[in-house]
């Protein structure tokens, strides 16, 4: 068993609303081995976002713990243990790709020489060394997203927090990043925490799928995924990724189909 | 280039077009000059008097510029400490926003018991004008950073210093350079009212009154171009260095 590098602890989260507060998680404990694919599903406003911004210590838990690397949150943030993939790509448009991907580097004090090298290898990476000068507004929604994925690899960082970054795009656009991101994921040593709304895509990218429940979330189920590596267009018509897509589903919907009849009762 | 052309073609056609328009009133209803004279006879005489009244323009530009450097400068230092002091914004937002309701020329006869009535006092006029618009609109550049953005700059454990320099300050520029823009004509018209009040003889401002007063119309309208013109320099000049500044963000 690899060691954990992210520890989740009985972790809840309410947030002030106009009548009293809303809960968001309740009693949410998890943890992730170093070098997984964890993704986290869920119906929307489940909490999966908040869960993410608390592990990347954007937000903090009203109660319980997170351990990263056996460190609070907060020491993991300034370590600068996270690359953060937000849902929409945040690029500055005052600056070029490059001068995007370079942003973490300069804000580290990073050599110059890297400065200068390490932005055009991250572009590759991506499928992007064409478009290192081209303005955010010139680069389609899917290659813009490329760049911010190029960004938060910057620092080599541990762990590789996306929160729903492919679901403002296309379904075919997200397909192909989907088996790019996972080309990425192979050759870093990143941990990465996925927040998806998509069975079909948590299913293809993850080592395991986290399942959470309506609000306030809790974790209905934790699914392991042994489909095998490496992954591509054909692992979508394999029968093992059917069986995992429904037992995912079934997940999600068996917790709703209890709740209905809470509701009824 | 050709597209240049026809993107100010339909322009130059209404311009002409209302010269053209102008020049015939004044014939069909036979308008006297002293009232209103017609355009070529505005530029017959801009052609006479040209030598003095780019003396005057000079003088009165020369305000113009030294209070917008200095209301303008005044205003971006001032949205800057706002947006590093929450508290300091506090005190001075709501103000800065009001005054944008005070009719500063009116200010201009004390100005000139205040710093006499050569050039400090149009100045000091021009300054004020200048300093709240341009503090108002930087105070929202640099305020109106979006929230991932910075989450993004969390997620690095980015210092205040570099949010301010990496983010708000380039976030702001567009903004910045807005209120640069408008504040070109707000600038000429400040200098030029303020010397109603009183100023040298060499100054657009005085010309204007003292031609005007005595009828002499055509003028009083060649001063009122050179003025047009000096503004419009002003603007284009401003322009052109934002658009170097902002290269082509859309």
């Amino acid at each position: 068993m690899r060691p954990a590098i992210i520890d989740v602890r009985r972790v809840a989260k309410r947030f002030p609303a106009p009548a009293g507060e809303t809960e968001a998680l309740r009693d949410i404990s998890l943890t992730v081995a170093a070098g997984d694919f964890v993704s986290i599903i869920g119906p929307s406003g489940c909490g999966k976002s908040t869960l993410l911004r608390i592990i990347g210590d954007l937000i903090e838990p009203s109660t319980g713990e997170v351990r990263v690397n056996g460190k609070p949150p907060r020491q993991a943030r300034l370590d600068r243990d996270y690359g953060v993939v937000f849902q929409t790509p945040v690029l500055y448009d005052w600056r070029t790709a490059a001068e995007n991907v370079r942003l973490p580097l300069e804000l580290t004090g990073r050599p110059r020489a890297e400065r200068r090298a390490r932005p055009s290898a991250l572009l590759a990476l991506v499928g992007l060394e064409a478009f290192s000068d081209h303005y955010p507004w010139q680069l389609s929604g899917g290659m813009q997203q490329r760049v911010a994925i190029a960004r938060a690899l910057a620092l080599e960082p541990a762990i590789l927090l996306m929160d729903e970054p492919f679901g403002a795009l296309d379904e075919m656009t997200r397909d192909r990043l989907n088996t790019e991101l996972l080309h990425v994921w192979q050759q870093t040593a990143a941990t990465v925490l996925f927040v998806t709304h998509s069975i079909a895509e948590a299913v293809f990218l993850s080592t395991r799928v986290v399942v959470m429940t309506p609000r306030p979330g809790r974790i209905a189920r934790v699914v392991d995924i042994d489909l095998p590596r490496p992954r591509g267009e054909a692992t979508r018509t394999l029968p093992r990724f059917f069986e995992l897509v429904t037992t995912v589903r079934a997940s999600l919907r068996g917790d709703l189909a209890h709740r209905d009849d809470e509701d009824g009762g | 280039m050709t597209s240049r052309v026809r993107e100010y073609f339909p322009a130059a056609v209404v311009f002409v077009a209302g010269l053209a328009a102008w020049e015939a009133v004044v014939f069909a209803f036979g308008i006297e000059f002293y009232l209103l004279p017609a355009p070529h006879v505005i530029v017959l005489n801009l052609r006479e008097t040209y030598p003095v009244l780019l003396e005057a323009g000079l003088y009165t530009f020369t305000e113009a510029l030294a209070g917008y450097a200095l209301g303008c400068s005044g205003g971006i230092v001032a949205a800057m400490l706002a947006s590093r002091s929450p508290a300091f914004a506090e005190v001075v937002v709501p103000y800065a926003v009001a005054s944008a309701a005070v009719p500063i020329v009116a200010l201009a006869p004390l100005a000139i018991v205040w710093f006499g009535v050569a050039q400090a006092s149009k100045i000091a006029i021009v300054a004020l004008m200048t300093f709240f618009p341009t503090f108002v609109s930087t105070v929202r550049g640099l305020d109106s950073v979006s929230p991932p953005s910075l989450d993004l700059m969390r997620s690095y454990a980015a210092s205040d210093w570099q949010v301010f320099t990496k983010l708000r300050l380039p976030h702001s520029l567009p903004y910045v350079f807005t209120a640069l823009r408008s504040c070109t004509t707000l600038a000429m018209i400040g200098a030029v009212v303020s010397e109603f009040f009183g100023g040298p003889v060499k100054s657009l401002g005085v010309y204007i009154k003292s031609t005007a007063s005595l009828f002499q119309t055509r003028q009083a309208w060649s001063a009122i171009l050179v003025a047009c013109a000096l503004g419009l320099l002003f603007y284009t000049a401003i322009s052109l260095i934002e658009r170097r500044v902002l290269g082509v963000r859309p």
